[in-house]
């Protein structure tokens, strides 16, 4: 039951209307219940591995409280076993493959026979999100940031959660366990804000996201037969595919969870007109960036043990970020690919900062937050490269074609021959304008959701009506759409 | 508490128009074809003007013209026949058109008889989903179509796109054009055919129809057992049922097939009807479009044997002098005005001279084939001449490679072969004519005597191998040209 579906839709308001229906303290029973189902069908057998996760944190939890009155230093035992258990279930489902593949490739380089052994594990829809929102909450207790939850249904709701449980936003117990222990009552306000939110999260997965992933795959597909601006514009397409597709699907989480009236944390802020990699990172996957700054940046020592163990600690911290996205080199390449970012920003920012001063550059100029802005992009978009490309090789086909320029392309009808029809493209560029408007509003702190509800009521509900209307017939979806194409579910 | 029941209105009231708009654009971006051809059944049923439903698969759709039975003998039907059916499908379709009419009279085609695939969402059935989006989508979602879909299909997800179609269609927004608006309005174009369609084309092979000596079915299959059900279903709603195979290109399994149609038919005292088995109904080298369906001259045959079979068997009310019944004979007028169309200036040769052959008893026309021509080797082109009524003369003018002349008074005919300068001279309903192969390539053809205009030679189409010329009071009224290149026929109209 993937969120681009009847099922879901339907599964949504048989949730939501029996929630309300149901006394309050029973509430988190009720979801809790709805969200195994819903993880059950989406991968079968495999929640039996979600209930066991629950389980063990819950353990852990409650050894973590065993010894209330004493030293941190005799939980820690615990809090690293506990992190350890879960870790090796991560790595057993997500790395087993990829350390054979690591293995295999050492053995041929040093020409040794490879292992005759092929790991064929079916990775667990969103184990590395919910087993970072256990872990994360094992911290907290350890820290006492929370207490340790005693009942075990709650805790296991906040793990299995059926709106992040797939893909994030990875959320913290002490944001959550309230939420579902004092639910609160049905708010219209909730249910329009909800819905509002998932209606947006549509329009960027549906219909800017799945069309831009039909050029994206023409491409990359046989990269081979294209270089110069179309490689470019592929590379620029995947950067807006990547973000409409993760930022279309939180929203519908987070839209989705907000109709029961339960506040999930947002998990993007208009990345791309970031100034820099640092506030790229606080813009984009948050949910993600500052788990990595909470449970790793920071036990790592943070900036608190001297300026090299700062920038060691950065790369460290991306590179396992890259890894945490995928069991492949290219991944932690990527990763590592912003820790440099950063420590090059770092290293750099007397520089860059004396050269703005000698020249008598406004720092908050349009025009250098501009510069700022793109080369921000284009470091990204550089980045993404690796993180879509299959391996190495197509990367660095790709990385070094993509630079003849042929603006022509843009004009002689090449790009209505990349799989989608002219009018699909004609939309898909009106969307993404309409997406860019949209951003540099919310980036100036304008609220397009909340000017909406100021309106008439006729106003209100045109709007409403024709952006439904517009999402269900112009999206993506129907026979032959794949609904797992989420591209953090694979994650 | 007047906030609460404010706002439940509120969301009723934007609930309502939401889904009216929803229901709008479903209309709007659904693809035609299933409202064009179902469209005058659900008008017709609504009046109570069905009398007979013609039930089976593209056999059907192709070889039943209910116009034609109503023009001959007044009787309604409508031509239920579903592209790629099967007989469970064919059941189904009866059970959805039996929710807004009971006919008098259900004759059901036996064509897959044979087929033993359960569920037609089965890879080894071959169903286009296309096709039976067609033949359902304009029945709207009901408990009939509901238990339809579940019975037809095993696969769940396939089931949705049935339920709702805009599951298919939304994606239509990118070609909707004037057709598709005009769905909201009374103008939009119709099959008034009652659900037939007409193939105006002929196969090009030549075939020979074998009979294997085939016996029954060995066993009972899914399409038995849904014969059974058409069968069982209307007997006991007391509806007359013939069970009838049309003709095609059988071969021994659907013989077989039809064998097994006539002794179900017979086990339930219901007539049955194995045109297969039935000589000279129709030709089987000109009257089909492919192996399998009749085009129109098939088709009028095959029409005009049934209609006489139900006179005799099962006769139903005849409505032709009924006023209420006007609009048929309307849609009969629309039927003849395409007919007329088509009789004249078709690019296709071979079109042309199936629609000479579907009527030609009020024209004078002329067939010329130059000497030397190539398309003595277009055997389908002499076989079709030879139906319209060309004598030996065309096999010598085609063994000899000469020029060769048919005339056609009214469907007298007439024909010459040789190359000479000898005069031919042939008095006609609309004038005489003369006629002088001189050579391969100058014939000379003139009417009432005038020499200053020769028919049949024009220098910019001199190497035209076949010329076709209709005439009306002394007046050359249409002359066509065709060029044959490998037998693909270049054409011109003067």
């Amino acid at each position: 039951m993937q969120f681009v579906s009847l099922t879901f839709l339907l599964f949504l308001i048989i949730t939501v209307g029996i929630y309300f229906i149901i006394p309050k303290n029973f509430r988190y029973i009720w979801l809790l219940i709805a969200s195994w189902g819903f993880y059950y069908k989406l991968s079968h057998k495999l929640l039996i591995l979600l209930v066991a996760i629950t389980l063990i944190t819950y353990v852990f939890g409650r050894l973590l409280d065993n010894g209330e009155s004493s030293e941190k230093k005799q939980k820690r035992p615990v809090l690293i076993s506990g992190i350890v258990i879960l870790l090796l279930v991560l790595g057993y489902f997500k790395y087993t493959g990829f350390l054979l593949e690591t293995v295999k490739s050492l053995q041929s380089a040093m020409g040794l026979e490879p292992l005759g052994i092929a790991a064929k594990i079916a990775l667990p829809v969103g184990i590395s999100f919910y087993i970072f929102q256990a872990i994360g909450y094992l911290a907290d207790c350890y820290m006492g940031k929370i207490p340790v939850e005693k009942n075990y249904l709650h805790l296991s709701l906040f793990i299995s959660f059926f709106p992040q449980v797939m893909s994030g936003p990875i959320e913290r117990a002490g944001n959550m366990l309230p939420q579902f222990k004092e639910p609160e009552s049905f708010s219209y306000e909730n249910m329009r804000d909800g819905l509002l939110l998932m209606m947006w999260g549509y329009f960027q997965k549906i219909i800017i996201a799945d069309r831009l992933a039909v050029l994206v795959d023409h491409i990359y597909n046989s990269y081979e037969n294209y270089n110069g601006t179309l490689l470019f514009l592929a590379t620029i397409f995947y950067t807006l595919e990547i973000y409409t597709d993760f930022a279309g699907y939180s929203n519908i989480a987070i839209g989705s969870a907000k109709i029961l009236g339960i506040d999930i944390m947002q998990n993007f802020e208009q990345p791309y007109l970031s100034r820099s990699i640092p506030e790229f990172w606080r813009r984009w996957h948050i949910s993600l960036s500052s788990w990595l700054r909470d449970y790793l940046y920071i036990p790592l020592g943070g900036n608190r043990k001297g300026f090299a163990r700062k920038l060691i600690n950065i790369c460290i911290v991306f590179a396992i970020s890259g890894l945490w996205h995928g069991a492949a080199w290219t991944f932690v390449f990527w990763g590592l690919l912003h820790g440099l970012y950063q420590v090059f920003g770092i290293l750099t920012k007397p520089l860059r900062e004396s050269i703005t001063d000698n020249l008598g550059i406004n720092r908050e100029g349009f025009a250098l937050k501009l510069v700022n802005v793109v080369v921000t992009f284009m470091l990204v978009n550089i980045g993404w490269i690796f993180f879509r490309a299959p391996d190495f090789k197509v990367a660095w086909y790709v990385l070094s074609h993509m630079w003849t320029c042929k603006p022509w392309v843009l004009l002689d009808g090449t790009l209505f021959n990349l799989g989608l029809a002219a009018a699909d493209v004609r939309l898909l560029a009106l969307s993404i304008l309409v997406l860019a408007i949209v951003s540099a509003l919310n980036y100036k702190g304008v609220s397009i959701r909340k000017a909406l509800t100021e309106q008439t009521l006729w106003i209100r509900w045109a709007v409403y009506i024709a952006a439904v209307l517009f999402i269900v017939t112009c999206g993506v979806w129907g026979p032959g759409y794949d609904a797992a194409s989420f591209i953090y579910s694979s994650f | 508490m007047n906030k609460k029941v404010s706002l439940i209105i509120k969301t009723l009231a934007f609930l309502a128009i939401l889904f009216t708009c929803f229901f709008g654009v479903m209309l709007l971006v659904e693809r035609k074809s299933s409202f064009n051809k179902n469209q005058a059944f659900f008008e017709e049923a609504k009046k109570d003007h069905i009398d007979a439903f013609f039930l089976g698969s593209s056999h059907v759709i192709n070889g039943v013209n209910p116009l034609q039975l109503f023009e001959e003998h007044g009787y309604t039907s409508y031509n239920l026949g579903g592209y790629g059916s099967v007989l469970l499908s064919s059941y189904w379709q009866m059970m959805l058109a039996l929710d807004y009419c009971t006919p008098k009279l259900v004759v059901v085609d036996s064509y897959m008889l044979e087929n033993d695939i359960r569920y037609i969402d089965d890879p080894a059935a071959n169903v286009d989903s296309d096709e039976l989006h067609l033949n359902i989508d304009r029945f709207p979602l009901s408990k009939t179509k509901y238990h339809a879909i579940n019975d037809m299909f095993q696969n769940q997800d396939e089931k949705y796109p049935y339920f709702a179609d805009f599951i298919v269609y939304h994606d239509r927004w990118k070609e909707l054009g004037a057709e598709d608006f005009k769905r909201f309005t009374k103008d939009a174009d119709i099959n008034r055919m009652m659900g037939a369609v007409m193939e105006y084309g002929v196969h090009s092979a030549e075939y020979n129809y074998v009979d294997y000596g085939a016996g029954m079915l060995e066993q009972e299959t899914v399409g038995t057992t849904y014969l059974r059900r058409i069968i069982e279903e209307c007997q006991s709603r007391g509806i007359q049922v013939v069970v009838v195979t049309l003709p095609f290109l059988a071969m021994g399994e659907n013989q077989a097939a039809a064998h097994t149609a006539t002794q179900i038919a017979a086990e339930y005292g219901v007539p049955s009807l194995n045109m297969l088995e039935i000589p000279g109904i129709i030709d089987i080298n000109t009257d089909m479009e492919d192996p399998g369906h009749l085009n129109i001259l098939g088709c009028q045959k095959v029409t005009s044997y049934l209609g006489n079979y139900i006179a005799e068997n099962c006769p139903l009310q005849d409505h032709r002098e009924d006023p209420a019944y006007e609009n048929w004979n309307d849609s009969l007028n629309d039927f003849h005005a395409e007919l007329a169309s088509m009789r004249e200036g078709n690019d296709d040769i071979y079109t042309q001279l199936m629609m000479l052959q579907y009527d030609n008893s009020d024209k004078t026309y002329a067939v010329s084939i130059r000497g030397a021509s190539s398309v003595y080797g277009d055997a389908m082109l002499l076989r079709q001449l030879h139906s319209l009524g060309a004598t030996e003369k065309l096999d010598e003018a085609a063994a000899a490679k000469c020029s060769y002349m048919l005339i056609s008074d009214h469907g007298i005919i007439t024909d010459f072969a040789g190359d000479s300068e000898e005069e031919f001279y042939i008095e006609t309903t609309d004038g005489s004519f003369s006629y002088s192969p001189a050579s391969d390539i100058y014939r000379v053809l003139y009417i009432n005597g005038d020499t200053e205009n020769n028919f049949l030679y024009a220098d910019d189409l001199a190497y035209a191998d076949v010329q076709l010329l209709f005439f009306s009071n002394g007046v050359c009224t249409s002359h066509q040209y065709y060029t044959s290149d490998h037998f693909t026929y270049d054409y011109d109209q003067r």
